[in-house]
């Protein structure tokens, strides 16, 4: 079910309604019937998958279970292997069998090896990658004793399956989600006005600058070689918006729903585009992944301590996989290991928690040395965007290449070269309250909330006509893909 | 704080969404009646669909002959110079981009609402029975369907279209900025009272471009599938016509003659129109050699004649029609 579907606009007040009026009193039942409603929410796309989602769940419980009663490390190493090998086998079963055959394939080819792959037409379940990832936080969390296992079965499923987060993220802690499962929710009116005026925002996002933007992005993308230098640039920031609306948006539908049902998801962008510098980006860029992979990979690995090769090591591997997560595709690889090499430095040279504060503090525009900070970290996060977007190495470095090629400026004939400008001018219109609105949790959080309530309400309606009218064409949200 | 006080916590801010909600849902409704209305009034969006559409559902055609088909119907047969030669009121019906399937709803709807004609022209191309990948100029039929049985019983032809946006006033307007423009647009008169096709026809005043040339650049040659379903579509349609004594006439009206390699199995698409007009015992006038095919002057591109291509083309034809009619 998509969040910006009429499926969804019925689903939500339905279950709200039942949540607090019907089933308020019983914590229990409550539980039960978010469990209900996520596989609900889950089995509208394809109730077969299901079957993932239970196995995940079922194997963690017993995970979870197992390592409270059994006080052998081995034996408990064991069972978190067991959770690794299941989770991680099933993501790479339906994410990146082909890929590893495929590449098999290629290599042996190299050697003059001829052979014939068994690729399968395998069906990606939709967000495998952010479920299976947030129970595997729970075995490990488990296993380092950092969490109680729980004994609450139905807590348990309802923390994985939890249908606001369950296909895009964030990517949610067992510590954080979990323990919001055992305690009686109350409804907090003001809570759930502000995640309705998130929702609001992130479907504004989605609908309004991410799909307008994925028309010229796809149409850039998909005949590079038509366009001109200027234009591809141009589609290039077009996906840079388009993946930021897209995501963005899911995230704050996804946390204004969970605000809706009493639930406190944390926060997963924070302005990305107006960092100072790479490490700063990724502190503020799908915060749920980041976060996951510095506490489950890269300190493991040993993190910034020791000497400069390991860090770098650790650095690499870490962008590497990261890239990897996000699909079956050499691209995903280049974008993480390019980002890498955009970290390094920073990292090397200690600079990489030099912007931990707030973007220009009490300043309504940033100072010029600041302006040029933020404008050099989105051009390189667009130029590694590229690579995101490209359907193999070998086009981002056409795309790339013709961009420098000789005729620069040479302007395409968009055919609605009105609909060109109508995007720019959102896009900027969208900036602008992002900008004004960086130092809150999004970014109309406080719009107009110290105003008289015409001129908030008179906002709030400008929001829904834009929704409504200047909305693109529905798309899939890019990251189910994921 | 108590279930009851929660509960009415909980009424306060359902009651705050709804009132939040209430005037659009108010708004609906009339801003629907208002877009609908002024799109079914624009002489020159969709290029020019809307206006036939709204002649067709005002039930004024009252001609004798009705010319049927997709972009080449429109663009070719004039039905002033078809009147000038025979006498018989004209009115083009083509629908730019759209196969049989759709030129039969046309033609069902037209039928409904106004005097039937004495004879139909059917314009032939190579795409005629091949089923559409999506629905082409889809905004066509926006001010139209909404609470429509004709539109709501044909879903699966406008498969673009979900059940929900038949139904609920401004739904299928989402994402529609520009119908919303446009609607402003007409209501303020901005649009100019020149209809951008006299009915149904307008000529292009264009030079050949090099869209063919693009074309043959991306690949040598491309096939056209003929769909048993729109074949025997177009079976029914034919019969229907006889029927109710209404004389069909197929027609395959120029194209540039390079064209024709092109398309790899052409001939089955001429055949399937010769066999159709055998089995009913039609007339079939194929343009296909004549000496307008031969000469680029009298197109814009490989499949289009320009307008003067389209007013020598009807010239040609309409001898040619009134003799299919004496005979």
């Amino acid at each position: 079910m998509l969040f910006n579907s009429l499926d969804f606009a019925i689903f939500l007040p339905l279950v709200f309604v039942i949540y607090w009026f019907v089933l308020g009193k019983n914590l229990r039942i409550q539980n039960a019937f978010v469990l209900l409603a996520s596989y609900v929410f889950y089995g509208w796309w394809d109730w077969r998958f299901l079957s993932l989602l239970v196995i995940s769940t079922l194997v963690d419980y017993f995970v979870g279970r197992q390592m409270l009663i059994i006080k052998d490390g081995l034996k408990r190493k064991l069972f978190l292997i067991l959770s690794l090998g299941v989770n991680l086998g099933m993501l790479g079963f339906f994410k990146y069998y082909n890929f590893f055959v495929e590449s098999f394939t290629q290599a042996f080819t190299l050697f003059g090896q001829e052979l014939n792959p068994q690729t399968l037409k395998i069906i990606l379940p939709v967000g495998i990658s952010f479920y299976t990832f947030q129970t595997l936080s729970y075995s490990i969390d488990v296993y380092r004793r950092k969490l109680e296992p729980t004994r609450n079965f139905v807590a348990f499923s309802a923390f994985v399956s939890f249908f606001p987060q369950l296909v895009a993220g964030p990517i949610e802690r067992a510590s954080n989600l979990l323990p919001q499962f055992y305690t009686k929710r109350q409804f907090d009116s003001s809570q759930a006005v502000d995640g309705l005026r998130q929702i609001l925002w992130g479907l504004f996002k989605k609908m309004v600058i991410a799909d307008r933007c994925a028309v010229f992005a796809n149409e850039i993308f998909n005949n590079s070689s038509d366009y001109s230098g200027f234009v591809l640039v141009l589609g290039a920031i077009f996906f840079a918006f388009q993946i930021y609306g897209d995501f963005s948006g899911y995230s704050d539908i996804a946390i204004g729903t969970a605000r809706l049902f009493g639930f406190n998801l944390m926060q997963n962008f924070a302005f990305p585009y107006f960092s100072r510098d790479i490490a700063e980006f990724w502190r503020r860029w799908h915060i749920s992944l980041s976060t996951w992979f510095r506490d489950y990979v890269y300190i493991p690995l040993g993190g910034s301590k020791g000497k400069a090769i390991i860090v770098l090591r650790n650095t690499l591997i870490v962008f590497v996989v990261s890239g990897f997560w996000h699909g079956a595709n050499l691209t995903f690889i280049f974008w993480g290991l390019l980002n890498a090499i955009y970290f390094v430095p920073l990292l090397l040279g200690k600079a990489n928690r030099r912007h931990l504060g707030n973007i220009s503090e009490g300043r309504i525009l940033p100072t010029v040395k600041d302006a040029i900070k933020i404008l050099l970290t989105f051009s390189l996060t667009v130029f590694g965007w590229i690579f995101f977007r490209a359907q193999s190495i070998n086009h981002a470095f056409e795309y790339i290449g013709s961009i420098f090629n000789s005729n620069f400026f040479v302007w395409y004939k968009f055919d609605d070269l009105w609909r060109v400008l109508l995007t720019s001018a959102l896009v900027v219109f969208f900036i602008a309250i992002e900008w004004f609105g960086r130092n809150n949790k999004f970014a109309i959080e406080k719009s107009f909330i110290n105003s008289k309530k015409v001129y908030r309400l008179a906002f709030y309606y400008m929001i829904v006509f834009l929704i409504f009218f200047a909305g693109g064409m529905q798309q899939t949200f890019i990251y189910f893909q994921f | 704080m108590s279930k009851k006080a929660q509960n009415k916590t909980i009424l306060n801010f359902l009651k705050k969404i709804v009132l939040f909600f209430l005037p659009i849902a108010l708004l609906a409704w009339p801003a629907d009646i208002f877009i609908s209305r002024n799109l079914k009034n624009s002489n020159w969006h969709v290029a020019g669909e809307y206006l036939v559409w709204t002649e067709i559902y005002n039930g004024n055609i009252d001609v004798q002959v009705a010319v049927y088909g997709s972009s080449r119907a429109w663009i070719h047969f004039n039905p002033e110079i078809l009147k000038d030669s025979t006498g018989l009121e004209t009115y083009n019906f083509g629908m730019d981009g759209l196969n049989f399937s759709y030129q039969y709803f046309r033609h069902n709807q037209y039928l409904k609402f106004n005097k039937k004609p004495k004879y139909i022209i059917i314009s032939g191309d190579l795409f005629f029975f091949e089923k559409e990948a999506g629905f082409y100029n889809y905004v066509q039929i926006m001010p139209y369907m909404l609470n429509n049985p004709d539109y709501i019983a044909n879903r699966e032809l406008f498969a673009f279209y979900k059940y929900a946006e038949y139904r609920i006033p401004l739904y299928r307007y989402m994402g529609m900025g520009s119908e919303l423009i446009r609607s402003m647009i007409v209501a303020l008169g901005l649009e100019g009272e020149k209809p951008y096709r006299i009915n149904g026809y307008m000529g292009q005043e264009l030079e050949w471009t090099d869209d063919f040339e693009n074309a043959q650049k991306q690949k040598k040659q491309m096939d056209v599938k003929v769909d048993p379903q729109i074949r025997d579509l177009f079976y029914k349609f034919l019969d229907e016509c006889l029927q109710s004594g209404i004389t069909p006439i197929i027609v395959y009206s120029p194209e540039y003659y390079e064209y024709r390699d092109f398309v790899s199995n052409r001939d089955e698409v001429i055949n399937t129109f010769k066999i159709a007009a055998q089995k009913y015992g039609l007339v079939f006038l194929d343009y296909s050699n004549d000496e307008i095919s031969f000469n680029k002057d009298y197109f814009y591109n490989s499949t289009h004649l320009n307008k003067k291509g389209s007013e020598l083309f009807t010239a040609k034809f309409s001898v040619d029609l009134r003799n299919a009619m004496v005979n």
